[in-house]
């Protein structure tokens, strides 16, 4: 009897043993993976001058989906974006801006939110493994509109691994010139060859999240709508009962807003997609496609958002400290979208401005070693890129031959005084 | 004649011949630099009388939408192309603008890009665009050229004049030596420390005189 009653607590026990053991596993593989959060510190400078008073939201948008693409989720799911067509730094932009968009208007609860300090940062927390949407509110600042631009990414591991990721955050600035201004939208349809688009869209028009008007927008008004509105105040647009197959994309500069939607595009051969639009504009987009990689894509971070660092001669410039890098030079790690991850700051000075994500900053990397060596090889360069592909190689040889001329001239005299002494040396 | 006689001689012959070629090599570099400023007055006067005295407007842009196509084309500036930066042939070469040094009355026309070839008749574009303020422009320290950037002191005016005619006046913020071998210093601080630099060979060559401008006034 005890003899059977040990025998069931061994074998007991060792079960007990094997659960514990993959408790154990589970808990240190598993779980870290998904409870690894950290704080964002966000840091909006113009200047060396914090800008205070920026609210800012922390959004998880998606996530990598099993078979590798990138998907909408949570509250974001239904909205018509795709994450998994984005391979430029301007699609990463554009993505980055609608689901902003769509997030400001319909009031979308973030995970996590802070408001700016005088020295222009704040924490936000819960940072995790998802694809983030970071947006922030509009400042202004005596005739002076702040706004910064909405960020889209993931972070690395390394990132999530650390105490804080610190983020410098983008803004662009707008002189307040009148009360008033004439804002419009305007619609452009993309890929919609040879399909039905509606005859009419409606896109409601927000002052400061608030429905202010709901326009009709068609072919009769050539797919435009223009209105007056409070210069200080922040407007949106959404278009309603956006067509099924289509994905949309609200673009914004100035004070006019462009809501382009696009057809599936059935062609497999996407350097071949034609762009069709029923407005008079063009739009590059079908030109951005045409280098498509479907294989493990991460979407490019949108924190390079130079839509609204355009320098006009009306508009004032003003960049962040972390702005200073250019999609040109992406130092980000392949396979890792990140965001301007300012610890990085220091190397990427020299490569300016960037902030491209892992196929385009390849390409752009090579790209700028590619003129890297022709510059150092033929003495040449572009000269048009940011950078114009010429870090670390020597400065080209801008001057005539000098030098050997007092050296040879002082090696002569040296030379004839010598033969001058030897030969007279020889008559005494 | 003695040995010590033929070497004396033979020494007198190199020594002369060392300074024939200093000479020769002065007059080469005279040449040369007379021939490049010959080059650059003809590309002046062309470039000078294409470009309007009234600053223009761009007058493609119809619509307050067009902004969206003007940005794309920036936004995706990893490939910059000929259509993003206007700019003028002229015997076969780029030219994107002017560069005026009020100090020194000097002004120069700016080639798209550079090489050595094109240095020899104009200042090139070296790195960056003025649109993102990271224009980088170098040229031979050749009489007539950058020989004078030394000159320039903090506070002085640069001009920058672009296809349109519009001015943009930069102020000279502070002026450096970096050695030739260091490209990525050349590089650093666009945009927050200067926003356009100018830079030649120092008369050694080892060095380039790099002036950094600041953007004052469109």
């Amino acid at each position: 009897m005890n003899k059977q009653r040990s025998t069931c607590l061994r074998i007991s026990g060792a079960f007990l043993c094997v659960f514990a053991m993959m408790l154990c596993m589970f808990n240190c593989i598993i779980l870290p993976v998904h409870a690894a959060q950290t704080d964002i510190c966000i840091v909006g400078k113009i200047q060396d001058k914090g800008i205070g008073g920026v609210s800012w939201k922390l959004y998880a948008v998606g996530e990598k989906a099993a078979d590798g693409k990138y998907v909408l989720t949570g509250d974001f799911s239904d909205y018509p974006v795709s994450l998994d067509k984005i391979d430029t730094a301007s699609e990463a932009v554009n993505a980055a801006g609608t689901l902003a968009a769509y997030a400001e208007v319909d009031g979308i609860k973030p995970l996590s939110e802070a408001v700016s300090d005088e020295k222009g940062s704040a924490v936000l927390s819960g940072a995790g493994k998802f694809v983030y949407l970071i947006t922030g509110s509009v400042v202004i600042d005596g005739d002076t509109k702040y706004i910064p631009s909405p960020m889209l990414g993931e972070f690395t591991d390394a990132q999530l691994g650390g105490d804080i990721i610190n983020i410098n955050a983008k803004f662009s600035a707008e002189d307040i010139e009148d009360e008033s201004s004439e804002y419009g939208v305007e619609k452009v349809w993309i890929n919609a060859d040879d399909r039905d688009i509606p005859e009419s869209i409606s896109v409601e028009i927000y002052k400061d999240n608030e429905l202010e008007e709901t326009a009709q927008l068609s072919a009769k008004n050539d797919w435009k709508y223009f209105w007056e509105g409070d210069s200080k105040a922040v407007w949106n647009v959404k278009e309603k009962n956006v067509p099924d197959d289509c994905t949309v994309v609200y673009k914004e500069a100035e004070t006019v807003f462009r809501i382009e939607n696009t057809y599936a595009d059935d062609s497999t051969d996407e350097s071949s997609e034609s762009t069709s639009e029923t407005s008079s504009k063009p739009s590059d987009e079908s030109d951005d496609s045409g280098n498509e990689s479907e294989d493990e894509k991460t979407p490019p971070d949108s924190s390079n958002n130079e839509s609204g660092d355009t320098h006009d001669d009306s508009k004032e410039q003003v960049t962040s400290e972390g702005s200073s890098m250019t999609p040109d030079n992406d130092s980000s790690k392949p396979e890792q979208v990140t965001g301007e991850d300012s610890s990085s700051k220091s190397e990427k000075d020299d490569d300016k401005d960037s902030a491209t994500a892992d196929e385009n900053s390849e390409k752009s990397d090579s790209k700028s070693a590619d003129s890297k060596d022709s510059s150092s090889k033929s003495g040449t360069g572009t000269g048009t890129g940011n950078g114009g592909g010429t870090t670390n190689t020597t400065l080209p040889q801008t001057g005539s031959l000098w030098w050997p001329v007092p050296v040879m001239a002082g090696a002569g005299l040296l030379l004839m005084a010598a033969g001058v002494r030897v030969s007279r040396k020889k008559e005494n | 004649m003695t040995r010590k006689s033929i070497i004396g001689r033979i020494m007198i012959v190199l020594g002369a011949m060392l300074i024939t070629a200093a000479l020769l090599l002065v007059a080469y570099n005279f040449y040369h630099e007379a021939q490049s400023r010959r080059s650059m007055e003809q590309v002046l006067g062309k470039l000078t009388a294409e470009i309007p005295d009234e600053p223009q407007e761009d007058t493609d842009e119809s619509s307050p939408f067009d902004v969206f196509d003007r940005d794309e084309i920036k936004n995706d500036s990893n490939e910059k192309n000929d259509e993003e930066d206007p700019f003028i042939e002229i015997d076969g070469r780029k030219y994107i603008g002017l560069i005026t040094m009020p100090a020194l009355g000097q002004e120069f026309p700016v080639i798209r890009g550079w090489s050595y070839d094109d240095m020899n008749v104009a200042p090139c574009q070296y790195s960056g665009t003025r649109a993102d303020r990271d224009l980088i422009i170098c040229s031979h320290n050749y009489a007539g050229f950058f020989d004078s950037l030394e000159e320039l002191r903090s506070g002085d005016e640069v001009i920058f004049t672009d296809l349109n005619g519009r001015r943009y006046t930069y102020e000279i913020s502070y002026t450096e030596l970096i050695s030739g071998w260091d490209g990525s210093r050349m590089l650093e601080g666009a945009k927050t420390d200067w926003d356009m630099t100018l830079f030649t060979c120092t008369w050694s060559g080892y060095s380039r005189v790099t002036c950094r401008c600041i953007l004052k006034d469109v």
